[in-house]
């Protein structure tokens, strides 16, 4: 195994739809699995959104596999810049997703993992790169 | 099987890029394991509450409504 070389910021979506196992969208728990492979970086408005869909000690759960794997996930309290939020809300993302893509950037991410289509449908007017869970498998070397 | 003494004797006989590997290897599947663990609690509390089975885009509706009444949140601070 060598050293992750991709940072991902992984978005909520995906670390709520990986868990639940649903049908609808497998890549999502293959994308979570494969950490490790790329590293995940975990801006606060995910743990934000986490913390309204999981409970105490689901939260204390996940808090302990970032903890444990230093080398395969980044946690970071960095607050979103306003003026970066903006920007992307005029390039057509609603205020949460500006918020992620503007995480995203700071965080020096290579691209952010997300099912969500709207997100995803603003792909050609962002810097930072969007792609589903499938795509991003596409590129760890051992999965193309 | 191995005791953990001799185990340890086999991994420092490895060059130490191997037991980098290694170590790291180890960290990821016990990062998968606790991502299984916790997807099973997490399911299982679902099932509890009659949640696991909602149609996908009801589960859409809900994070996206999280997402923006943290993003409100946010900005209001």
């Amino acid at each position: 195994m060598n050293l992750p070389t991709e940072r991902w910021l992984i978005d909520t979506n995906v670390w709520i739809f990986g868990p639940r196992r649903d049908e609808r969208y497998p890549d999502s728990v293959t994308v979570l699995e494969a950490i490790g492979s790329s590293v995940a970086l975990v801006p606060p408005q995910v743990i934000k959104e986490l913390r309204l869909n999981l409970n105490d000690d689901e939260m204390k759960a996940f808090y302990r596999l970032l903890k444990n794997f230093p080398e395969g996930v980044q946690l970071s309290w960095q607050e979103a810049v306003a003026e970066k939020v903006q920007s992307y809300r005029d390039r057509g993302c609603r205020k949460g997703d500006a918020i992620i893509a503007s995480s995203a950037e700071v965080l020096a991410a290579h691209l952010i993992v997300s099912n969500n289509r709207q997100f995803l449908q603003t792909i050609n007017n962002l810097p930072v790169r969007i792609l589903t869970p499938s795509e991003a498998l596409l590129r760890l070397p051992d999965r193309s | 099987m191995q005791s953990l003494d001799d185990l340890a004797q086999t991994i420092i006989a490895l060059p130490q890029a191997d037991q980098e590997t290694l170590i790291n290897k180890v960290a990821q599947l016990n990062f998968k394991k606790g991502l299984s663990d916790l997807a099973d609690n997490y399911r299982r509390r679902l099932a509890s509450e009659n949640r696991l089975e909602i149609p996908a885009d009801e589960v859409w509706a809900e994070l996206q409504r999280i997402r923006e009444e943290v993003a409100k949140r946010e900005s209001s601070n």
